[in-house]
């Protein structure tokens, strides 16, 4: 005769087995709704800031728009010339300076019959040709171009010779003028 | 009974695959695009700040006299305008009493053509400062040859020297003896070399575009440096009065050879 189980389960023992599968099944929906509410509010986020930044670049748009005008457009092409201007300006040795320098130290017996300037990357060349009545009197002069201030350097005599006239002597003399800002 | 023991490990680990599959990457995406709310708002924030500034500026420049607007046109004009260049140099020999000999203008042309400027780049949005250079050779005493370098030193129309020859003549031209009277000191002639620039209006410019490409101008600008000082110290130390532009007058002749 076959065995009937009559047995329900509580009394079979296996009731601890159907409440762990339980638990296993509420756990794993718990862990899934956790992992998928985490996602959605990231995305959630992702989207509100999405839209802040759409706000935010409308916003930047239509006031740089709103900046194109032509009141703008000339108070710009003012300040760019204003801005040439200052660099120009702070790059500008003035010759006419340079001359009066030269006229403050020179001696009275000397005569300049060639004075040349050439402007270099942060210094101006100075060549100048100056008569005077002996070599004594050309030294003197060297000395005095040399004390025009810390702006000159290397000043040197390059030549000399006998006046052409024959009264005096010839002396070239070239030094550099540095740019001080 | 053993598919729903094993549910929650399977769930777990699909768990865990969504939030480095799918929430990892999308919170990088929104750090990211929190990092650009940040910056449009900074971004924002000097804008609204930079519009005060231009709309002071604006105020200032309104308010400036005609005067010195000139002065700053002037100096940098928006064409090359090398008639107005050739009066201010004539208006200077004839302040100083010196002779004008020659003058030269150093391809102008050349300068502009060679400009090699990548589409889309600032400077295609920007006008480039163009620089022309002119030599002018003049005859006179030294005292009036340097009164003559003062004068062309402060042009309205902004010079920047490179070369100067001051030399002693032996032989004078019959024209110039007629013409120029030294009473001290021997005849010289100077020759001036020195650039001159102009600098072209961009009508099509477009102040947003500048903006995103950093433009130092309009930087300055947004942040409220209109540089209205340059003005006065231009003035005081170059330029001592505005130069104002020649006209033609009333032009038309029949014989163009008659005197």
């Amino acid at each position: 005769m076959a065995k009937i189980n009559l047995k329900s389960n509580e009394m079979s023992g296996r009731r601890p087995n159907s409440q762990g599968s339980n638990k296993s099944l509420v756990f794993g929906i718990v862990s899934l709704a956790v992992g998928l509410a985490v996602f959605g509010m990231v995305r959630y986020l992702t989207i509100q800031t999405e839209n802040q930044n759409e706000e935010a670049r409308a916003e930047v748009v239509q006031l740089e728009n709103n900046m194109n005008t032509d009141d703008v457009k000339k108070l710009y092409d003012f300040q760019d010339r204003l801005i040439e201007i200052e660099g120009l300006m702070d790059n500008k040795v003035s010759q006419m300076e340079l001359l009066e320098k030269i006229e403050r130290h020179t001696l009275p017996a000397t005569r300049f019959t060639k004075l040349e300037f050439e402007r270099q990357s942060s210094k101006t060349e100075i060549d100048a040709t100056v008569v005077v009545e002996n070599h004594v009197e050309l030294a003197k002069q060297i000395e005095a171009f040399s004390l025009i201030g810390s702006e000159v350097e290397n000043v040197f005599l390059s030549s000399s010779k006998i006046n052409r006239e024959g009264s005096g002597i010839e002396g070239n003399v070239i030094f550099y003028y540095k740019d001080i800002k | 009974m053993k598919l729903k023991i094993l549910f929650f490990p399977i769930a777990l680990f699909v768990a865990f695959m969504i939030t480095i599959f799918f929430t990892k990457p999308e919170w990088d995406i929104y750090q990211e695009k929190q990092e650009e709310l940040t910056k449009l708002t900074m971004e924002l924030d000097d804008l609204k700040s930079g519009n005060a500034s231009i709309e002071n500026a604006t105020k200032k420049f309104n308010s400036l006299t005609p005067d010195q607007e000139s002065l700053v046109l002037n100096a940098i004009p928006s064409e090359e305008k090398n008639d107005d260049f050739l009066a201010e140099v004539h208006k200077s020999a004839e302040t100083s009493g010196v002779f004008i000999i020659s003058t030269k203008i150093k391809n102008p042309q050349i300068n502009r053509a060679n400009r090699n400027i990548l589409p889309g780049s600032l400077a295609s949005m920007t006008p480039t400062r163009t620089g022309v250079t002119a030599e002018v050779s003049v005859m006179g005493s030294y005292i009036d040859i340097a009164e003559f370098v003062k004068e062309v030193d402060s042009h309205n129309r902004f010079t920047t020297p490179r070369e100067l020859l001051i030399i002693e003549q032996q032989v004078i031209a019959d024209v110039a003896e007629e013409e120029i009277s030294v009473e001290n000191g021997s005849m010289i002639k100077c020759e001036l070399t020195f650039d001159f620039f102009s600098k072209e209006k961009n009508e099509k410019l477009q102040i947003a575009n500048l903006i995103r490409a950093n433009d130092p101008v309009i930087k300055s600008l947004l942040s409220g440096q209109f540089k209205t000082g340059i003005i006065e110290d231009y003035q005081n130390s170059i330029t001592r009065e505005v130069f104002r532009p020649v006209s033609a007058g009333s032009a038309g002749k029949e014989d163009i050879f008659s005197r």
